[in-house]
């Protein structure tokens, strides 16, 4: 079976603003039916490079091209696009059926179809109450929606949302979360999320690029990223992750907060970074790495505990673990020992 | 609800509101109201007596239907060109210039400090025989003689209204689109318009009250303007307010002044009223 062609390719894309890099090249080949994440900190050029993705911005370099040909010239009205804006950008002056009618009154398509499209898409986002309704008119949640079915009606080969759900308040995000995956599912579209979200890109994507400085660090499944973070940026950034300083020395790495483990690399600075859930508390099997530390706070979560602990060199350290497991002696001032699997771990080399 | 005690705040407010209120009672309506009685009465060989006849109308219309006709009709030329002008210039400073817009605002709107008459008489200078365009033409050695069309005819009437009213257009205009917001400019362009499209179905619909105001202020000051018509317009076309000025001074005709007045005002509310709708179902979403 030949390789599937990518129906996106991002081929050395970048944006400098004088001497500013907003993206640096970055190359990135998008599937059909991806839901794509683009996940990185405030300010590290997310929506420069889906603004280029758009049309919207000018890149400085690199190429963009969808299903084969190359859009990198085209303005956002030839490109075979969609794009939900952060902050939603309704026409203020239409109503919530005009807005979603829009592109296709643009189009010219026969009225009895578009009718009949824009009712189909306001049922599909649960907006078909609000139809004559005036933009100025909707809550946060509504005027998402009224984002959403104004791009998606068009059919675009992709869509791109910009941070659609950082306004809404939680639970209303929680909501639209379950609506995203189950519109994505129900069209079969290809999607682009940007976010700074990681819970919202780890409920959502199937793949994930993150970025940092303009820079995409390391792309993957949410699960790789998760387990197998590239740098401590990264680690830092999905999820929780605690990280432990030390050096290797003739195959075996030093911890400065106490622990000794065997593991083969260059001598030099270590990272060693351990996700909270994998600690464990009075480790008995001896094939596990250990340490002592010290609980500083403890707090109940119902079936999980969440321990804070210091160890020797005063760093901080997280433990996630099951609330049955907890005893009356691990009260905060109290020692123990906890421990990890040395399969668990990431050993990362200090560049 | 039983009925409220007046707060001393309230009587704080009636009591600022008061000197407003007087200023437009008794200037404004008290004087409006005053000739518009006197437009019914009549004069005859200066004296004027208390009547009430619509014949002053009647007049107006058979002795200044022409020229009214022509007024209105140079307001609605003016008003479009300065609304228009106005608009594109706003519309780069919001969207387009950056920087260099905030400059070309400040200049433009300083020129407001400059006063009518003295842009009268730059565009006299500009204009005339001996004027700007005319030297510079003749020691090009590409005329011999200065042109005459330049001044004293509508062109000039025009062109100095135009260039006296610009500001005061922009101003409503650029309010207005400083609050288009942009990311609605780019869905647009998204969903598949040109930049034309997106002005015609975005942006001029979000202005439309703003032009309206710019459209309005333009065409009643154009409309009712005396001074430009007898300072560079040709002296066989003066416009209404030339004769009403005449009713009023030269004549001593208070009733046919005020009447005449009244007719510009009236007609001029039911063209401006009428362009506000065209230009409303003009700018609907369809
Ligand atoms: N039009 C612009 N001119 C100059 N700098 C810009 C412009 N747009 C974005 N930037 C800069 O590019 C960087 C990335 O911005 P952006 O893509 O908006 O980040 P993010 O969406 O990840 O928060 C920021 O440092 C921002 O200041
Ligand atoms: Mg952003």
């Amino acid at each position: 079976m030949p390789a599937e062609v990518p129906l996106l390719k991002l081929d050395g894309l970048t944006k400098r603003y004088g001497d500013h890099v907003a993206v640096a090249p970055t190359s990135l080949s998008i599937q059909p039916r991806d839901f794509f994440a683009i996940l990185g900190p405030s300010g590290c050029g997310k929506t420069t490079l889906l603004r280029m993705i758009g049309g919207f911005v000018q890149p400085s370099g690199g190429t963009v091209q969808i299903g084969g040909a190359d859009v990198t010239r085209l303005g956002p009205e030839r490109r075979p696009t969609g794009m939900v804006f952060q902050n939603y950008g309704l026409f203020q002056h239409m109503t919530v059926r005009q807005n979603i009618a829009y592109g296709l009154k643009l189009r010219r398509e026969p009225k009895a179809r578009m009718d009949a499209a824009v009712d189909e898409m306001m049922a599909l986002v649960h907006l078909d109450h609000l139809a004559e309704r005036a933009a100025p008119e909707l809550s946060g949640g509504q005027r998402q929606r009224v984002a959403l079915a104004r791009a998606l009606i068009l059919k675009p080969k992709v869509l791109l949302l910009d941070e659609p759900l950082a306004a809404l308040d939680l639970k209303l995000r929680k909501t639209m979360h379950r609506e995203l995956r189950a519109l994505h599912q129900a069209i079969g579209g290809t999607f682009i999320l940007v976010s700074h979200d990681q819970s919202e890109v780890m409920t959502l994507a199937n793949r994930v690029a993150v970025m940092e400085h303009g820079a995409v660090v390391q792309e993957g499944s949410p699960r790789d990223i998760y387990m197998r973070p590239a740098n401590v940026f990264v680690s830092g950034f999905i999820g929780e992750a605690n990280t432990l300083r030390g050096s290797r020395r003739d195959g075996r790495i030093e911890l400065a907060g106490g622990a000794s483990l065997a593991h083969a690399g260059r001598d030099g600075a270590v990272s060693v970074v351990l996700r909270p859930e994998q600690l464990e508390l009075e480790p008995i099997e001896p094939a596990r790495v250990s340490l002592e530390a010290e609980v500083t706070d403890l707090i109940f979560l119902g079936p999980f505990t969440h321990l804070h602990c210091t160890l020797a060199n005063g760093d901080a350290l997280l433990v996630h673990v099951e609330s049955r497991h907890v005893a009356a002696a691990h009260r905060p001032g109290a020692r123990i020992r906890l421990g990890w699997k040395a399969d668990d771990q990431l050993v990362l080399d200090a560049s | 609800m039983t009925a409220r005690k007046i707060g001393s705040s309230q009587i704080v407010t009636a009591l600022m509101l008061l000197p407003a209120a007087a200023i437009f009672l008794g200037l404004f309506v008290g004087s409006l109201a005053f000739f518009f009685v006197q437009s019914f009465w009549k004069a005859s060989t200066f004296k004027v007596t208390p009547d009430f006849r619509p014949g002053n109308y009647l007049d107006v219309v058979t002795n200044y239907g022409e020229v009214l006709l022509y007024t209105l009709g140079v307001g609605v030329l003016v008003a479009s060109l300065t609304t228009t002008l106005a608009f594109f210039f706003a519309y780069a400073v919001r969207f387009a210039l950056g920087r260099l817009g905030d400059l070309m605002l400040a200049i433009a709107l300083t020129t407001l400090f400059g006063g009518y008459l003295v842009k009268i008489y730059a565009w006299r200078t500009i204009l005339g025989s001996d004027g700007i365009i005319n030297s510079a033409l003749i020691n090009l050695g590409l005329i011999d003689r200065p042109l005459s069309f330049l001044l004293f005819n509508l062109g000039a009437v025009v062109v100095t209204l135009t260039h006296y009213l610009l500001p005061l257009a922009i101003l409503p205009l650029y309010g207005a689109l400083r609050d288009v917001d942009e990311t609605e400019l780019a869905a647009a362009r998204d969903m598949g318009a040109s930049r034309s499209r997106v002005m015609l179905d975005i942006v001029l619909p979000q202005v439309r009250p703003a032009l309206m105001a710019s459209f309005s202020v333009c065409f009643l000051l154009a409309a009712g303007d005396y001074v430009t018509p007898a300072m560079v317009g040709s002296p066989g076309n003066a416009m209404f307010g030339n004769f009403i000025q005449s009713q009023f001074g030269l004549r001593m005709n208070t009733p046919s002044g005020a009447a005449m007045s009244f007719t510009l005002i009236g007609t001029s509310l039911v063209l401006l009223t009428l362009i506000g709708a065209g230009l409303r179902k003009g700018l609907q979403p369809r």
